[in-house]
């Protein structure tokens, strides 16, 4: 009996520290490396497809301006942007999703959490090791996207998005460049949902559901990041009732602004409507100062916006996976 | 040592009590049947004491004093929940190395013996393994990480008689060599005397019943005799339950001490575990519960081991 306790009691003391990380992360990899498999077999596919359109956009080759062919191959171009907007969404809902919500559907949760490895330490074994991978392919990934954009950005190769400043600043294209790529493509959300509702499909569900949402709420709240600059641009006024400016106001080369809005107004800045205008006669509206009125993001703010939406994603994410673990650990004792 | 204490524990889900004021001693060196009926909150006790769940009220703590969930309590208890849950994709070689990465405190050759014992393939995927399999490499896992109680929800539910016979045997052999402590759930209450020498009655969220086996059997008598008013006069004994079969009564009592002899005109047999749990499992509300000599001897041999 003494002998039995005193093995006990040794066993105690060597039943100190912590389970390694090199262990958990071997755990990490053997559950969930099929999933990860795939999902950087999609950035692969989507780097080749890249390389693929890519090369021929930047040799001599049927793309350029003019060339008949070239409105099938912004088919393909759309085609491609839109595939490239998928990857967060497929890593947050197959990569992040199901992360702790198959774990509570099939109960492998009363497993795993009463092992000798503590709950945040488990999670974050878990969490951390596929955020960063998948940053990390994004960012590479990213890195070839911004290649490939460069070349429309120059406005020598014709761009199916229109004006070159919209290679930059447009709603499909803006989150395709690297830093806000990267931020996008993190599992904080997916992770965090599957902890909530804890069933793999509603998880993905709701997971493709707020990363459209919250998308959408980017797409709309980017251009504010900080406030709008406003200027005037002279316009001439010809005696047809139309009006004209000269070129496209900005530079023709590189990122160029961003136009919010643009109206006809007074001096002082007042709109005057379009009914007014059609009114008066083209003299009257020059010798009124009637001017073109802007609001615009300008160009030197593009890096910094990239960085901002990089920035908020991140910590979003940081939030969200903090969260989970707070919620993992207050369910459980 | 009390390998889990409750004072007052209860859990709530939404409105639903699951638990209610369950206070309770289990102590060391025993191997322990928590019995109930479904939905009589076994599994929610089990799951507060491996600290997958966090009580609404009260406290519970295992192995002397430690906090369920705790690093201590985790690596010393072994706990395999309801339906055995293990990771169905990997294989059983697999599933072993991921448990055995997930703790600090691992016997690798006593659990590759045991698997080898049993002749469960180690390449096959855990979801191909029979029930009988997943219970044992479930069960070799929880023992593996050489726990000092073994806490098991249910291990016998999904088993047929054969393969529960088969787990009960590895279970009894544990338990020899490593002098451990089990706590298993479990709504079969026949063959319950070969296993377990400590029993927990759990009714409705509610502790009906505790102490050890033989003590318990020592002091419930099934007395038989003339039925009527007269079953009602029998004021010395505590009486659980009463059956009118025709003019004859069958009561089952529980008594002071095993020496009670029985009222003139009444029959006195000893009562088996099954009679008692379905006596006290029948009638909740009217049970009898347990009395302060049961509680104080079950203390005693505490003090002792």
């Amino acid at each position: 009996m003494t002998a039995t306790t005193t093995a006990r009691r040794a066993g105690t003391i060597a039943r100190r520290g912590q389970v390694p990380w090199r262990r958990l992360a071997w755990v990490t990899w053997r559950q969930h490396r099929g999933a990860l498999i795939g999902m950087l077999l999609v950035f692969l596919l989507a780097g080749a497809l890249l390389i693929a359109t890519g090369i021929p956009l930047h040799g001599p080759s049927a793309w350029r301006v003019g060339h008949p062919w070239s409105r099938y191959f912004a088919v393909a171009l759309n085609a491609s942007v839109l595939l490239h907007q998928a990857i967060p969404v497929l890593a947050g809902m197959f990569l992040g999703a199901p992360l702790l919500a198959r774990e509570a559907e099939l109960g492998t949760s009363r497993l795993a959490w009463t092992q000798g490895v503590g709950l945040t330490r488990w999670l974050l074994a878990k969490i951390v090791p596929l955020a960063v991978l998948s940053a990390l392919a994004a960012a590479g990934l990213a890195r070839e996207l911004s290649w490939w954009l460069g070349q429309f950005r120059s406005g020598y190769v014709v761009s199916p998005w229109g004006y070159p400043s919209q290679v930059s600043w447009g709603p499909a294209l803006f989150d395709l460049h690297p830093l806000p790529f990267a931020g996008w493509v993190t599992l904080g959300l997916g992770v965090f949902l599957g902890a909530v509702i804890r069933r793999t499909v509603p998880a993905m569900a709701a997971t493709l559901a707020c990363y459209m949402a919250l998308g959408y709420a980017a797409m709309s709240w980017r251009t504010a990041y900080l406030a709008p600059l406003r200027r005037t641009v002279p316009v001439q006024f010809s005696p047809g009732g139309g009006y004209g400016y000269s070129g496209y106001w900005g530079s023709r080369l590189g990122p160029g602004p961003d136009i919010l809005t643009s109206n006809l107004g007074w001096p002082n800045g007042r709109p005057i409507s379009s009914a007014q205008v059609t009114q008066h006669s083209a003299a009257w509206l020059t010798v009124n100062h009637i001017k073109l009125w802007v609001t615009y993001q300008p160009a030197s703010r593009f890096s910094l916006f990239q960085a901002i939406e990089f920035g908020w994603l991140i910590v979003l994410a940081a939030i969200l996976i903090t969260a989970t673990v707070v919620l993992i650990r207050r369910r459980a004792a | 040592m009390n390998v889990i204490e409750t004072c007052a524990l209860g859990k709530r889900y939404r409105r639903n009590w699951a638990l209610r004021d369950c206070s309770l001693t289990v102590p060391a060196g025993h191997v322990v049947a928590l019995v109930g009926p479904n939905g009589a909150g076994k599994t929610t006790l089990l799951n507060l004491a491996a600290g997958l769940l966090r009580p609404t009220r009260g406290q519970v703590s295992v192995l002397g004093g430690e906090r369920p969930g705790s690093a201590a309590a985790r690596s010393r208890t072994g706990f395999v929940a309801q339906d055995a849950p293990l990771y169905g994709h990997l294989p059983a070689g697999d599933m072993l190395r991921v448990a055995r990465n997930l703790n600090l405190t691992w016997d690798e050759d006593r659990a590759q013996a045991r698997l080898a014992e049993l002749a469960i393939p180690l390449d096959r995927k855990v979801r191909q393994l029979s029930g009988g399999q997943r219970a044992q490499l479930a069960l070799t896992i929880a023992l593996a990480k050489r726990p000092e109680v073994l806490i098991l929800d249910e291990p016998l539910a999904s088993l047929d008689p054969l393969a529960r016979h088969d787990f009960m045997g590895s279970l009894m052999a544990a338990v020899a060599e490593d002098s451990l402590s089990v706590v298993f759930s479990s709504h079969v209450v026949s063959e319950l005397e070969r296993i377990a020498d400590y029993l927990l009655v759990l009714n409705e969220g509610r502790l009906q019943l505790a102490g050890e086996v033989d003590a318990l059997l020592d002091t419930h008598r099934i007395l038989t005799g003339p039925g009527g008013e007269m079953a009602l006069n029998l004021k010395q004994f505590a009486v659980v339950q009463v059956r009118q079969a025709g003019a004859q009564a069958q009561l089952l009592v529980r008594t002071s001490s095993a020496a009670d002899p029985a009222p003139p005109g009444w029959l006195s047999s000893p009562a088996s575990l099954e009679d008692l749990v379905l006596a006290y499992l029948r009638d909740p509300k009217a049970s009898v519960l347990p009395g302060p000599e049961v509680t104080a001897a079950a203390g005693g041999e505490a003090v002792r081991a």
